[in-house]
């Protein structure tokens, strides 16, 4: 914690005490105005078969009732009546589904400092067609939220019951476009967070949730067979929230938000901590090293890194004056002294700038080169797109933006690398890292 | 349409509470009233499976997180009853780094005050911000990441000028 983020914590803490005070009345309008809704709304929902339709978005009409399992925003649009007003409840609820989607981020400034890529783009399927598939968005009628690969052919999925509420997992054959179910996914009492990071391997898919307990926090580790089968619980504990989970061999391995590493036998058994790993996040097992992928503030990440099984160590070279250095395994990017971000080995060497002024938006590369962010056009943004970091080739994901360019939807890849998938036009769009090149 | 007077308590007892997070989320008042009243009134309709199923207060904050960085604060809203008086709210913020700073969170994107917020004010964890949000972990992250050097530039550009200025 730098003197910033205190001083942030104190402003946002004296800021509170200056806010507005309820009026006594507050309840009553409150409550009229929900009943008033409720009125309007019987008419709204009359229209939104057309909308859906119209619209060709795929959507559940059944999701879509009053009151529907706790998708707040989706309903912004309610203040007005009519056909009109569920058209857009339609439109509010479909972007907030792609918002949600695997590692949707909306690029929110655009780069109007750096011209636009001249000359234009190509689009992603012509400058690596052999790592783009399009598949059905919906197979069988379930609307599939891709997590990982499982194998070249084959996805990891997730459907969830409401907004990142998972509750079951598939497995995706992209070949046949068909679905077969691996398990359902528990959410036990008090769950607060729901299956996150979902890690592959020996045979098994392993992923974890929380949930609140006695006033802290208890951490659900689970594990189904890919084959198929009933998750089933591996561990329970008390802590922190994860930021990396992975299956290296007959272990579970991961590292908690507040740094320390673990291991837990796939075959059940205790936690084991790394020792000399405390304060240490887990990169890619077994490199681990301090900073995380949480970036607080322009500390560097992952610059020293440390080997879990062997103890070895590595440094990365960080230059007076570079700020916010990110590095992965192989690769290292931050801000120059006077401004834009290099690109370069851990130990100095080839270094150049990343294309267009952009960076990774979610801080790491993916297999040490490859990220996406949004890129800029004559006015605001452009659209949405992949980059190669070590060739400065470039490809647009055919995202279109919103809001008259101010904001796009730009999607990241799975936390291992390997995957990168959003939604178009009824289709997913998947691309496959290991077919980059 | 229910009438339950445990709803009754829980705006009688947790609106300021939730008045307090809609000003740190918005930085303004009004804005913090509209907010916290579309919250509540989406509490009323999902009231009996809340109450059941979750905590209310917690959803609601939910919602006034996702409603504050969707896009619906760019639509013409219904117009809700109550609206504070413009009190001069300005008069009673401090001096020097603070001030600076509440300035700098206006120039902000939405996601990434919210996601300040969220982290310093509420003291939520990136996963659990992630969750609150609707939004990858990574998202969050960037989110947070970019909110803070903004405001470290802006806070340093702040007392560069001051100085040159002496």
């Amino acid at each position: 914690m730098n003197d910033m983020e205190e001083d942030l914590r104190r402003v946002l803490g004296r800021a509170a005490e200056r806010a507005p005070r309820a009026p006594g009345k507050l309840v009553s309008h409150v409550t009229a105005t929900s009943v008033r809704r409720r009125a309007r709304r019987r008419i709204a929902v009359t229209g939104l078969a057309v909308a859906v339709i119209a619209g060709g978005v795929a959507i559940a009409v059944s999701d879509l009732r009053p009151g529907g399992e706790g998708h707040a925003a989706a309903v912004a649009a309610s203040a007005t009546a009519g056909p009109e007003a569920a058209q857009d409840e339609a439109g509010v609820r479909a972007r907030l589904r792609e918002q949600a989607g695997e590692g949707a981020f909306r690029g929110e400034e655009p780069m109007r400092d750096d011209p636009p890529p001249s000359p234009p783009l190509k689009p992603v399927e012509q400058v690596w067609p052999e790592a783009v598939r399009k598949v059905p968005a919906a197979p069988g009628g379930k609307d599939v939220h891709p997590r990982a690969f499982i194998d070249d052919r084959t996805l990891l999925v997730d459907t969830w019951v409401s907004l990142e509420k998972p509750d079951a997992i598939y497995a995706y054959d992209l070949e046949t476009a068909s679905l077969r179910e691996i398990a359902k996914v528990p959410a036990p009492e008090g769950t607060v967070l729901f299956a996150s990071d979902y890690a592959v391997g020996s045979g098994r898919v392993a992923w974890w949730s929380a949930r609140r307990a006695g006033g802290g926090k208890t951490i659900d580790l689970w594990t189904a067979p890919l084959s198929g089968g009933a998750a089933e619980p591996l561990l329970s504990f008390p802590g922190r929230d994860l930021d990396h989970l992975a299956v290296a061999g007959d272990r579970l391995v991961f590292s908690r938000e507040d740094g320390g590493v673990y291991t837990v036998p796939l075959a059940g058994g205790g936690l084991q901590p790394v020792r000399g790993a405390a304060g240490r996040h887990l990169l890619r097992w077994p490199w681990a090293g301090a900073g995380g992928r949480a970036p607080e503030g322009e500390e560097p990440t992952f610059t020293e890194l440390w080997n879990a099984e062997t103890g070895e160590k590595r440094t990365a070279l960080v230059k007076a004056g570079e700020r916010a250095v990110r590095c992965g395994l192989a690769t290292c990017y931050g801000e120059k002294p006077g401004g834009g971000y290099f690109y370069r080995m851990r130990d100095g060497s080839g270094e150049k700038a990343l294309p267009h002024g952009t960076f990774p938006i979610t801080g790491e590369f993916a297999r040490d080169r490859y990220y996406t962010a949004p890129f800029p056009a004559e006015r605001g943004l452009g659209g949405a797109a992949l980059y190669d970091a070590a060739t400065g080739r470039a490809a647009d994901l055919g995202v279109a933006p919103e809001d008259g360019g101010e904001s796009v939807e730009t999607p990241g890849f799975s936390p291992d690398g390997r995957l990168l998938a959003y939604p178009k036009g009824g289709e997913l769009h998947v691309i496959d890292a290991d077919k980059l090149g | 349409m229910h009438d339950d007077p445990r709803f009754d308590a829980f705006v009688a007892e947790r609106a300021d509470a939730l008045l307090r997070y809609g000003y740190v989320l918005t930085g303004n008042p009004h804005d913090a009233a509209d907010l916290t009243q579309e919250a509540l009134v989406r509490l009323h309709r999902a009231w009996p499976r809340v109450e059941r199923k979750q905590d209310p207060e917690s959803y609601t904050r939910m919602i006034m997180s996702r409603l504050h960085i969707s896009i619906w604060r760019k639509r013409r809203r219904e117009s809700l009853a109550w609206d504070p008086p413009d009190l001069a709210y300005e008069d009673a913020l401090p001096t020097g780094v603070e001030r600076d700073l509440w300035e700098a969170l206006r120039g902000l994107p939405r996601k990434q005050r919210a996601v300040l917020v969220l982290r310093y004010y509420e003291d939520l964890s990136d996963a659990e911000i992630a969750a609150l949000l609707g939004v990858s972990q990574g998202t969050v992250r960037s989110h947070a990441f970019h909110g803070l050097s903004k405001l470290r530039a802006a806070v340093q550009t702040d007392s560069a000028s001051s100085w040159s200025t002496r």
